[in-house]
């Protein structure tokens, strides 16, 4: 089973994403800010997704903490869309997603399983 | 008549005189018998006593009162509880019981104690009889046979100990005559080895267990072996089924009834064999992997890093040859610019046994110097440790994360610099209805536990939810354009590709309402323009088209138009009235707002839509006849200035 750490400071759609992403077959473990995510990135997840505007860094920040350090891939979410450039830059670096919020359930879990193939 | 009474006194008194002769001479026999008697068991090295019938003591002798520390006179009236444990001295008594009333001569082992030490003793108990026959008493003797029965015992057990390594022995035995070589004897094991029974095995001699290639080497082994010439004795034999199993032999000289055999311990060394052939193989493929890894290899003494081996690699990475590296050491090459790394790595090795990719920098023959990754272990050599070092040059790898790092920090801080009031704005606009989304679908997926008025009731959240969405997106687009923040993202685009791809997408709505939206697109150059803008006005325009028609068709169609593209999207719907058509593009316009909330419109679609094509220096169009359907078109430039 691929276990995914979710960092959201929202809790309410923390905990409704991660009942989604477990429904789907994954084992999803949640950080409630920047901070907490880092503690837990060591914990040997396949897939980290970081939303972008997190209260006391962001996600950027989280993500450039970890990089290299770690074997899990990467994905934002965030409000603001990315152009297709954008995106293939994003991959160059490490980041292997993107997901506009808000997000389809089904727009969801297709993006982890294409992330996680 | 006095001469018969007088000869018959003769003869009384000569009868009395033989008398009184004979008891005088029984008496000194019987004396002298008793003397003999007594010296003999004052003698004897047994212990002897006498009891009365009531196990209550009579005599002894001083053997056996020296046993008991008293003088042989004061053992009379004395009993076996004075002298023994309550429980030794009740045996005895019970045994002198039995002894007394079967009236026979018994043998008994038994335990005996003197000085508080156990012995075991040979005791025979004899029934003594009165001059009427009656039972009197009994005679013991006894004597020490603890020694005796020791020594049986040992070697009983070292018979046992013998027999139950031979029949249990994970090894396959044979005992054969060491004159004739025939098999006198074979366990378990050595019928398992074999495959033949042991009395097929005992018809055999000794040759027949090995291939006729084998027998003379064989043979001769076991006679060096007998001869202590060699230790070991590696052969094969030749089972029933004709299978050759690799064995080795130690065999032994040994004595049974006076006689020498040759004993043979034959251990089946199959897996040894097969896990020396896999060793073999490993090292052949490990010494071919040392050679021709693509990483450096080198074996160096752990003291000083004196070369003892090196793979190809290294000449190619460091520009030495073996020959020049072979002997040396690191300190002579100047291998390590930084010689306290070098340190530091012995430290963490030694300490920890090996280490995992260690970055260090290492100097060329030319002198450069070059950022490596380093794994080291500890290996035993002919007793001697060594490090086993696997290197390589990442250079590359250094650079290409100075790239990403560079990279990373670029991205971010456009990111940052995106951080502006609009995007704070959808960023805290979105994040609510983000949860209301992500919550209705965790509702979804307990659908079955929903009745009627809750599905609809979520339903109704859904749509209201979108049209929200759709708003905020909408509101967040214009403030964009008009706060001059709107950025096209201009590339080559294949039109044809993108309007395909739209028109799947919105055939699955249009299909809801029985209809189906065509395309009939001609040859399109590329143009340049924002791909997923245009999309965006397709999919408007066509969700415009789908939303007020009814019956027919929607048909969309693209040409070349000069030097632009005319993109148009033709419906058979319910038509746009005249003097409506100059106000469709203004911002929050609906000409039938009832229906557009229905519909679930916010009224910006094709303000912001003609935007769109506007900023792509392109120009918007609708015509329309009411009741009949309307088109609405617009131009893209084919070149972007």
């Amino acid at each position: 089973m691929k276990k995914i750490l979710y960092v959201e400071d929202n809790q309410d759609t923390a905990e409704a994403v991660q009942i989604i992403l477990n429904n789907a077959g994954f084992q999803t473990e949640i950080a409630l800010c920047g901070k907490d995510g880092l503690a837990k990135a060591f914990k040997g997840f396949d897939l980290i997704l970081l939303d972008i505007m997190l209260p006391d860094m962001s996600g950027w920040d989280v993500f450039t903490k970890l990089h290299g350090k770690i074997k899990s891939k990467f994905a934002f979410l965030s409000a603001i869309p990315v152009s297709k450039e954008r995106m293939a830059e994003l991959k160059k670096v490490g980041i292997s997603g993107y997901i506009t919020k808000p997000f389809e359930k089904a727009d969801l879990i297709s993006k982890v399983k294409e992330i996680l193939k | 008549m006095g001469a018969i009474v007088l000869k018959m006194a003769d003869k009384k008194l000569k009868e009395c005189l033989t008398k009184f002769e004979r008891t005088k001479r029984l008496n000194n026999a019987l004396a002298e018998s008793e003397n003999k008697y007594k010296s003999l068991l004052e003698n004897l090295p047994q212990k002897i006593f006498f009891k009365d019938k009531n196990s209550v003591y009579i005599s002894c002798n001083s053997n056996y009162a020296n046993d008991l520390k008293i003088k042989s006179e004061k053992i009379k009236g004395r009993t076996d509880f004075e002298f023994y444990p309550k429980n030794l001295a009740g045996k005895y008594r019970a045994d002198d019981k039995k002894v007394m009333k079967c009236g026979k001569t018994t043998e008994i082992e038994e335990e005996y104690i003197q000085n508080g030490k156990n012995f075991l003793v040979h005791t025979v108990k004899v029934p003594v009889k009165d001059e009427k026959g009656k039972i009197a008493g009994v005679l013991g003797i006894f004597w020490d046979v603890t020694q005796e029965k020791n020594a049986k015992n040992i070697l009983k057990e070292s018979e046992e100990k013998f027999r139950n390594f031979f029949e249990n022995s994970n090894d396959a035995i044979f005992i054969a005559d060491v004159r004739t070589r025939r098999l006198v004897d074979c366990n378990k094991k050595a019928e398992k080895l074999m495959e033949y029974s042991r009395t097929k095995i005992l018809s055999m001699r000794a040759d027949n267990l090995h291939p006729k290639d084998k027998i003379k080497e064989t043979m001769e082994g076991f006679k060096k072996q007998m001869e202590r010439k060699i230790d070991s004795l590696e052969t094969e034999v030749l089972t029933k089924s004709g299978k050759r199993t690799p064995v080795s032999i130690n065999s032994a000289m040994i004595q049974l009834n006076g006689k020498n055999y040759g004993m043979g311990v034959f251990r089946d060394i199959t897996e040894r064999k097969k896990a020396e052939d896999e060793l073999k193989e490993s090292e052949n493929k490990f010494s071919k992997i040392f050679m021709a890894s693509p990483d450096m290899i080198a074996l160096t003494r752990i003291s000083d890093g004196f070369f003892v081996d090196a793979n190809e690699t290294i000449k190619n990475v460091l520009g030495y040859k073996r020959e020049e590296l072979l002997g040396h050491t690191v300190k002579e090459l100047r291998l390590w610019p930084n010689p306290e790394e070098r340190e530091l790595m012995v430290r963490a090795i030694k300490k920890q046994g090996s280490i995992k990719e260690m970055e260090v920098h290492l100097r060329k023959k030319s002198g450069e110097i070059f950022p490596a990754k380093i794994s080291v272990d500890i290996i035993s050599l002919k007793g001697k440790s060594f490090l086993l070092s696997v290197a390589h040059d990442i250079t590359e790898e250094k650079r290409a994360q100075e790239i990403i790092k560079k990279e990373i920090e670029r991205m971010k801080e456009m990111d940052i610099a995106k951080t502006n009031f609009l995007n704070m704005v959808s960023h805290e606009l979105k994040t609510p209805i983000t949860a209301i989304f992500a919550h209705l679908d965790v509702i979804g997926d307990m659908k079955a536990n929903l009745n009627e008025q809750e599905l609809k009731s979520i339903v109704a959240i859904k749509r209201n939810s979108n049209n929200l969405r759709m708003l905020i997106e909408n509101i967040l687009e214009i403030s964009r354009v008009e706060t001059g923040r709107f950025e096209l993202v201009i590339e080559k685009i294949n039109l044809k590709d993108i309007i395909e791809n739209v028109i799947n997408d919105m055939n699955i709505l249009a299909e809801q309402k029985g209809l189906k939206v065509v395309s009939k697109v001609n040859s399109v150059p590329i143009i340049k323009a924002d791909s997923l803008r245009i999309k965006e006005v397709l999919t408007n325009l066509i969700n415009n088209a789908i939303k007020f028609t009814e019956k027919g068709s929607i048909t969309l169609t693209a040409d070349r138009q000069g030097k632009s593209v005319l993109v148009s999207i033709k419906d058979t719907g319910i038509g746009i009235p005249e003097d409506k058509i100059k106000d469709l593009f203004k911002k929050f316009y609906q000409i039938n707002p009832e229906e557009s909330r229905k519909l679930g419109g916010t009224g910006l679609g094709l303000s912001i839509s003609k935007q769109i094509i506007e900023m792509h220096n392109g120009k918007m169009n609708v015509e329309s006849i009411l009741g009949k359907g309307s088109t609405f078109s617009f131009t893209l430039p084919i070149k972007q200035n």
